[in-house]
């Protein structure tokens, strides 16, 4: 303990340091990259430390974690974007090691789905503001296959963000050139865009007047604009792998002038938000590439601050700031002492994406239980938080659960009176869709709809997999035709829907809705079908 | 007693707006009606009380359409294009003769032919007439009908207060709650006649309150494990939705339940059968609908930049008969006066014909027409002159219009609500009631 405290002593001496080298830096006068001044790598262990001290937690309010059944479906879903099969289940149960926790991290991370359940996250983040072209279907696919690949690999954050900044050529080709291409080049969307997405800036109230909480000043919004001025994309018809970006060879941003429109603007430079200038004259892929350098830069205050609210807010229910994308200075961070280490040991690990996630989800912060009292007002940060799963979760949890098939219907081919037939949709589309939300949303902000009760409680491709009778085929008969007693069929469905064993009054329950009904499959189908209604199903608790 | 209850909080001249019904609940009669338990009664009551309301039905001109072809014809000018002007039952009022049928009801229509609006691009002025506030990138601004299924809201419901039938013609310029969020949406019937997906139910109504019970059973094991709000969050939407497919109102949305010549009458079309749907809807309570023209043939809907004069006479033939027979029908049930009838698009086409006999957007004076709910009809406001080209009498704006429709619909346009970054919003700005309908 004694220990813990000079250590922090002389972490908040270095972070006051390093705060002070930062100014200097961002003033300009310093090259010297400061995150290789203070290399500092967080473990999970030094994690909690700063947690408790900030959220002014006890010892005790650390020490009852989620159950190893509770931890792997809060992890699976997490990491991979479903909850964990049975045997998953199963396995991680029997598994006597102590360190079976930090293990099954790394296998989650190491598994293909990490990378295509955050490619999913980040096609969101980017998609939910990006407005439709009127005559073209913006099809987010190749981007995500794209990132996925990326993510995977565990390429550096920063490396990835300066790919899709500087990207040019045609979507098909260069999935990365997607950002640019589906804003269709668009100057001012793309430089409140790229602000708020990869620096959760909100930037954009600043095309306009000076922001009003912010610091932020009208020219900067133009300045940061002006990168993209040479930038075009070609919009193709129905087809947005057609998509090309591509220099325009020539231009200058003009900003316009606000106290008369019919006059002449002003000519802006390239300028970064922290002052770094280009000059003009600059070709389309100088003006990104410089731009990329800037943003996803361990100089950038903003950058890494903004991956790491944004992976923290998922993985604990809540961002350091809310909404995540918007951590400028009006902003006032929770656990301030937690965010700026974790965002310094981001930075020093070279934007290491996996072991961000590493020391997040093996600390006990993140193994918190749920509380059982909802009243925390006195210390916020004493439990876990539930968060809604997002549209590809609730999917994928549907395949795990029930076998749900993916089904594509028919491409409608254009005529010459309907142009633009919509592109059919799969069922995949229809439940993300339908379960989809902005993930830069705050969580209080998120509602559950008609609509998505709607396909949980008669959608007929669904339905279909509630069936029992054993012709059908499906997970239930299976699982019920090898399982003549029902208080262990019970428990293999909980376990299959809810990736967790029923507790005894959930058995009896259970129990009596089957001895109620004549029909033990009919009984079962109500079963499966309540616990698919349930509110824990399309939750992460 | 229940009809007794009921009159006693129901001002019979017309919908008296939620906050005032409320306030009415918890004045005067309150005390009485309390001992009756008049929460459950007013729940039970719900559709019954919001039938005796104000209700509007919107009929979408997805696109512009011409003031020429349809409710302001130039003849004489060269403007005009090949539209000749025909009477209507009003002296002096011609309409285009693409409108037999609805030139034989002007006696119940009030034609403002006066609309001028700064907005000539679809997107901005589907926004601007659609939500009553010009477009801005810092607010999403609710549709008129999420208002009105706000200010309905405190009435739980078997049907949603607000329902869409048609698609929007392009989806990316259409507008919803915005920043009242996806409770106050329309509930959409792309096509009238068949259900949306996932409404009717596949298992009996027995068996799926067998299940809902049981779920809700489940639930409650979850909720006293840490689940309590999200459980509580479900619990709202799943009461609401199982009221809704569980509704023996489902039948509302079945048109076969109607005789074959009304059918026929409004047309066997997307638009004809949706109107017919708009008058079921409302007759069973249903506070807003909004029913959407974009014409069967094409995808162009009423945006005829090109081949208007071949498109405009097709797409007229479809709205002409629903239209008309839909203000006939609402007559003869006694609906007309407690319904509002909007007929409009974003705005109006250029009076410069292009060579192929279309025209572009025009935002200069264009055409509104209204119906019902206390308007007085066989009247014409407002005017442009001989060629169309711009507004010589009563400019009408936006804010006018959406004004009046807060008028009609009981609804105090000073009334705010709050963005979910705690901002208040007035439901409109600016603008004032257009006196001349209801005098």
């Amino acid at each position: 303990m004694g220990n813990w405290r000079i250590e922090q002593c002389r972490r908040t001496l270095s972070l006051r340091l390093a705060r002070t080298v930062f100014s200097v830096l961002l003033v300009g006068f310093c090259g010297v990259s400061f995150a290789q001044e203070r290399a500092t790598s967080l473990t999970s262990a030094d994690l909690d430390r700063l947690f408790q001290s900030a959220a002014k937690l006890d010892d005790s309010d650390l020490a009852d974690l989620i159950t190893d059944e509770q931890f792997l479906r809060r992890v699976t879903l997490d990491l991979i974007g479903r909850q964990p099969t049975p045997a998953e289940l199963a396995t991680f149960l029997l598994d006597s090691s102590t360190s079976k926790r930090t293990e099954a991290t790394d296998r989650l991370l190491n598994s293909p789905e990490f990378g295509s359940n955050w490619a999913g996250y980040w096609s969101d983040v980017i998609g939910y503001r990006v407005p439709p072209p009127e005559l073209t279907f913006l099809d987010y696919t190749l981007f995500e296959q794209w990132l996925a690949g990326r993510i995977n690999q565990n390429a550096p954050w920063d490396e990835t963000v300066r790919l899709i900044l500087m990207a040019s050529g045609k979507v098909k080709e260069h999935p990365e050139a997607t950002f640019v291409g589906f804003h269709q080049a668009d100057t001012t969307r793309l430089a409140a865009e790229t602000a708020r997405v990869f620096m959760s800036l909100q930037i954009g109230c600043a095309q306009c007047h000076d922001h009003p909480f912010d610091e932020w000043k009208r020219e900067q919004f133009h300045e940061l604009a002006a990168y993209f001025v040479r930038a075009s994309a070609k919009m193709p018809w129905n087809d947005s792998g057609e998509i090309e970006v591509k220099d325009k060879g020539k231009g200058e941003y003009v900003m316009p002038n606000v106290a008369d429109p019919t006059k002449k603007g002003t000519t802006m430079i390239p300028t970064f938000l922290t002052g770094s200038k280009l000059e003009s004259g600059k070709s389309d892929l100088e003006r990104r590439t410089e731009l990329a350098s800037v943003v996803a830069s361990n100089t950038n205050p903003w950058f890494a601050k903004a991956y790491v609210n944004r992976v923290w807010a998922r993985l604990m229910g809540r961002g350091f700031c809310e909404p995540v994308d918007d951590i400028g200075a009006g902003n006032e961070p929770q656990l301030r002492e937690v965010q700026q280490p974790l965002t310094d040991s981001f930075i020093a690990s070279g934007f290491d994406a996996k072991g961000l996630f590493r020391v997040i989800v093996n600390s006990k912060a993140y193994q918190q239980r749920l509380a059982d009292n909802p009243s925390t007002a006195e210390k916020p940060f004493a439990a876990g938080r539930t968060t809604k799963l997002r549209g590809d979760e609730v999917f994928q949890s549907l395949v795990t659960a029930i076998e749900l098939p993916n089904v594509t219907p028919a491409k409608i081919a254009p005529t010459k009176e309907i142009r633009f037939p919509p592109p059919p949709k799969s069922t995949r589309d229809v439940v993300s869709e339908v379960f989809g939300f902005d993930p830069s949303l705050r969580p209080e902000d998120i509602s559950r709809t008609l609509g998505q009760a709607m396909l949980l409680m008669n959608n007929d491709q669904l339905q279909a997999q509630i069936n029992s009778r054993p012709e059908s085929g499906t997970a239930l008969s299976k699982l019920l035709a090898g399982e003549t007693d029902n208080s262990r069929a019970v428990s293999q469905l909980f376990q299959l829907v809810l990736a967790r064993k029923p507790n005894d009054a959930e058995v009896q329950l259970a129990l009596d809705h089957v001895s109620s009904l004549p029909i033990r499959g009919e009984a079962f189908e109500d079963l499966l079908w309540s616990l698919i209604n349930s509110a824990e199903f399309t939750t992460k608790r | 007693m229940q009809r007794s209850l009921l009159d006693l909080t129901v001002d019979r001249s017309g919908w008296t707006g939620r906050r005032e019904f409320l306030a009415r609940l918890g004045g005067g009669t309150a005390a009485g009606v309390l001992t009756l338990g008049w929460r459950d009664l007013m729940l039970a009551q719900a559709d019954e009380i919001r039938r005796q309301g104000k209700a509007m039905i919107l009929l979408w001109m997805d696109g512009g359409p011409s003031q020429f072809d349809t409710f302001n014809p130039k003849v004489g000018s060269p403007n005009q294009g090949p539209a000749r002007a025909i009477a209507t039952n009003v002296a002096g009022v011609e309409f285009a003769d693409f409108w037999p049928q609805t030139a034989a009801m002007m006696d119940k229509l009030a034609v403002i032919r006066s609309m001028r609006t700064p907005e000539a691009e679809h997107d901005r002025a589907i926004i601007h007439v659609r939500t009553g506030y010009p477009p801005t990138p810092a607010l999403r601004y609710p549709t008129f009908g999420s208002l009105v299924a706000r200010d309905r809201e405190a009435l739980d419901h078997e049907l949603p207060a607000f329902v869409r039938i048609g698609k929007p013609r392009i989806k990316t310029r259409d507008v919803d709650a915005g920043v009242l969020g996806v409770k106050y949406s329309s509930f959409n019937v792309d096509e009238a006649g068949s259900l949306p997906a996932n409404v009717r139910p596949v298992v009996s109504a027995e068996t799926l309150r067998r299940r809902l019970s049981l779920a809700d059973r489940l639930d409650s094991q979850f909720s006293a494990q840490g689940g309590a709000k999200e459980v509580a969050d479900k619990k709202s939407i799943y009461d609401r939705t199982a009221r809704f497919v569980l509704s023996p109102r489902l039948e509302t949305f079945d048109l076969e339940r109607e005789p074959a010549p009304l059918r026929d009458a409004y047309g066997r079309t997307n638009f004809g059968q949706g109107c017919l749907l708009a008058r079921r809807l409302v007759e069973q309570g249903v506070s807003f609908v909004e029913v959407i023209s974009t014409g069967d043939r094409n995808d162009a809907g009423w945006d005829t930049h090109n081949n208007g004069f071949r498109d405009t006479p097709y797409l007229a033939a479809e709205v002409d008969p629903a239209y008309s027979t839909l203000l006939t029908d609402l007559a003869d049930r006694g609906m007309l006066e407690n319904t509002l009838v909007v007929w409009m698009g974003e705005f109006g086409r250029t009076p410069k014909i292009k060579p192929d006999g279309g025209r572009d957007h025009y935002a200069k004076g264009w055409p509104v027409v209204l119906a019902g709910a206390g308007v007085r009809g066989g009247q014409v406001i407002g005017a442009t002159d001989a060629d169309g080209i711009d507004v010589t009498d009563r400019p009408t704006s936006v804010a006018d219009l959406c004004q009046t429709f807060c008028h009609v619909m009981g609804m105090k346009p000073d009334d705010e609500y709050r963005t979910t970054d705690n901002r208040p919003v007035k439901l409109i700005e600016g603008g004032a009631v257009i006196q001349e309908l209801f005098g």
